[in-house]
């Protein structure tokens, strides 16, 4: 670390550990934000006029989910966005994972498919939407479409990368030793592809999300993302404040409780190059 | 160009090859209907349908409602460029400044990544509340996304800059100025680009998006509206342009400046 | 993957184990409270097997359009007086996936079920 920490040695207070980690990653200062931009929030809420329309005070905001809550409108909401989420990216990875892997064995097959995969990773699934419109209107099936796809491509040209650079000096080293074709594959390019796979995953399952929301937004399928988007068409500014920072908090949850750390740990595991 | 790079090129355009027979033969055979699959020469000719009562080179870049296939491009084109030359040197400031002051980097990198994580596609319909519906929420939409993933880079690149070299700048009587311009932003500069490429992949998605719900012109617009005409041809169109754009913009101009920068100013290689 | 030793303390474990944990709590509390939000004369009808019922469901509030919609996948709907909506043709196993809503008041059984 280049710049020394600002941990100031305060004789007389002896603070605990778990005070001193708060005081050191920055707690101070995140609980003075949150303050302030909440502060903020609420003066410029009541300043302006018709408040209901262009910024609800944070106030109306927990009435608001308090209020769809009650109603048992939000739980369903939240819960049908998560179960196309988790539903659509493990679809989208069972089959690219494999297909990367599978693509990445030959060195001829991958490079003809190197660019094609690159073309469709460029097309994102919000893109394609209008297409699936047109073809299967606005079902599940057409949001099951965009996530599934926004999710296989991205994980598949990472797999596909990882297993093509793992270095050739191990696949030789386990050819000395007699190794057939499906032991390297199991022994080298599997464990060399986890670290791809693992942030491959994290890529995909981000872009999925963003899909899923996306998806709901413009095929009006109930959801998280429909919520914010009619909300605002009937002027309930309060839910799409609510919607977006539920959408926020989830994938905070997400990202850093779930797939950071697993990244993280397959590639202190498997990961062939220092992070 | 030697023997393995003509076979990489030889073999990357199979599959292209293939899709484009397919969807040729589909076309004469009738496989599916051409509401579903519209025939290649139909995309092709859509250009011109759009382009209908287009008078000239003028008359497309005033983007006259004439030439709708440039006007289109030219709005998401414009729309990006706009974001960057306003997003980049301020993302870059609060990057430098916040690198340098802790305190200032853990104030605003919770904010950062709050507004990260709700994607730029949620922020859409509070921004058709403030903005209406626009230019100014899709270049709001742009800009939220360009600034935070710049700051984010830029604050990352300052950081991995050995404080001997400020020290080193000090002792021979340098300014902060001197500090900042001659240390911190040539030694963040691959961090700085690996910012503009993630903003840019990211913003690019973000704008079309934006541009379906909320926009009035662009390339998302031109999608949404010829998706519920059902002009399967136009579609297909804008999806392609969407993807040749954004493979020009990241081969031939992003990746080549990163690499670059690398080569020229990095003090640590990064793997891309 | 993971480090096998101390995996309990793994963060993905603890998170996604708390996550399973607050599902389970919450669904258990639906399907245990289910009866409950069911009449007496409906729980009787019930046990008679019957392959549709009519009924009425009160909610704690005057039904949105959200419940409105939800209902009209189970059943016909009849017409909405106060919290109250008039349920008809709908199935036994319909009736307790409805009463495993938190929001319903109550299900009874429609003054006309059972008449042609």
């Amino acid at each position: 670390m280049a710049t020394t920490s600002l941990s100031v040695a305060r004789p007389g207070i002896v603070l605990s550990a778990r005070a001193r980690r708060f005081w050191r990653q920055g707690g101070i200062e995140l609980a003075l934000v949150t303050l302030v931009l909440l502060a903020a929030w609420a003066t410029i809420s009541v300043t302006i006029p018709r408040p209901d329309r262009y910024l609800p005070s944070p106030l109306s905001v927990v009435l608001s989910s308090g209020d769809l809550l009650w109603k048992g409108i939000l739980p369903n909401y939240v819960g049908q966005t998560l179960w196309r989420l988790v539903l659509g990216s493990l679809i989208g990875l069972a089959l690219g994972i494999p297909f990367g892997i599978l693509v990445g064995l030959n060195r001829h097959v991958s490079e003809t498919f190197y660019p094609v995969l690159n073309f469709f990773q460029s097309i994102s699934g919000i893109a394609l939407l209008p297409i699936l419109m047109i073809w299967w209107g606005t079902t599940e099936k057409t949001v099951f479409g965009v996530i599934v796809y926004t999710c296989f491509f991205p994980i598949a040209f990472t797999v596909l990368t990882g297993v093509r650079s793992t270095p050739l000096i191990y696949m030789n080293a386990l050819r000395t030793l007699g190794a057939s074709r499906l032991r390297i594959v199991r022994d080298v390019l599997v464990p060399g592809a986890m670290p791809s796979i693992a942030t491959g995953a994290r890529l995909s399952i981000g872009y999925a999300w963003r899909a899923a929301i996306a998806g709901e937004m413009l095929a009006g399928r109930r959801g998280l993302g429909w919520m914010i988007f009619s909300a605002q068409q009937v002027d309930q500014t309060a839910q799409v404040i609510l919607g977006m920072v539920l959408i926020g908090f989830l994938w905070i949850l997400l990202d850093r409780y779930v797939l950071r750390p697993i990244e993280s740990d397959t590639i202190q595991r498997w990961g062939l190059v220092q992070r | 160009m030697n023997r393995a790079r003509r076979r990489q090129i030889l073999l990357g355009a199979i599959p292209f090859l293939t899709l484009g027979t397919i969807w040729q033969m589909n076309a004469v055979y009738g496989w599916l209907a051409p509401i579903h699959i519209p025939p290649p020469m139909a995309v092709w000719g859509a250009i011109f349908t759009l382009q209908d009562s287009c008078a000239g080179l003028v008359d497309a870049l005033q983007q006259s409602p004439g030439c709708l296939f440039t006007s289109h491009i030219l709005s998401s084109l414009g729309r990006v460029g706009l974001s960057l030359v306003v997003g980049l040197p301020l993302g870059v400031a609060f990057g430098v400044l916040a690198g340098m002051h802790r305190r200032l980097a853990n104030a605003l990198e919770p904010v950062g990544v709050f507004a990260n994580a709700i994607s730029g596609i949620a922020w859409v319909p509070l921004a058709i509340v403030w903005f209406g519906v626009g230019w100014l929420t899709t270049l709001f939409i742009l800009l939220n996304t360009v600034f935070w993933l710049v700051f984010f880079n830029t604050l990352l690149g300052v950081r991995g800059v050995p404080r001997v070299y400020e020290n080193g700048v000090r002792t021979l009587g340098g300014k902060r100025r001197e500090v900042i311009t001659q240390v911190y932003i040539p030694g963040a500069l691959p961090s700085i680009v690996t910012g503009i490429r993630m903003s840019m992949g990211f913003g690019w998605r973000a704008l079309i998006a934006a541009e379906m719900i909320g926009g009035d012109r662009g390339l998302g617009f031109m999608l949404f509206v010829s998706a519920q005409e059902y002009k399967t041809e136009e579609v297909f169109l804008g999806v392609l342009v969407i993807a040749v754009i954004w493979m020009l913009t990241d081969r031939a101009c992003l990746v080549p400046l990163e690499r670059w920068t690398i080569e020229r100013w990095g003090l640590v290689w990064r793997p891309t | 993957m993971l480090l096998v030793k101390r995996w309990r303390e793994h963060p993905t474990v603890r998170f996604l184990a708390l996550a399973l944990a607050v599902l389970a709590a919450y669904n258990g509390y639906l399907y245990l409270t289910g009866p409950s939000r069911m009449t007496d004369r409906l729980r009787a009808r019930l046990g008679e097997g019957p392959a549709a019922v009519n009924v009425l469901v009160t909610a704690k509030f005057p039904p949105e359009e959200f419940h409105i919609r939800l209902l009209q996948q189970v059943g016909n709907m009849r017409g909405v007086e106060g919290s109250t909506a008039k349920l008809y043709t709908i199935t036994p196993a319909s009736v307790r996936y409805l009463s495993r809503h938190y929001w319903v008041d109550r299900i009874d059984l429609a003054p006309d079920d059972g008449l042609k």
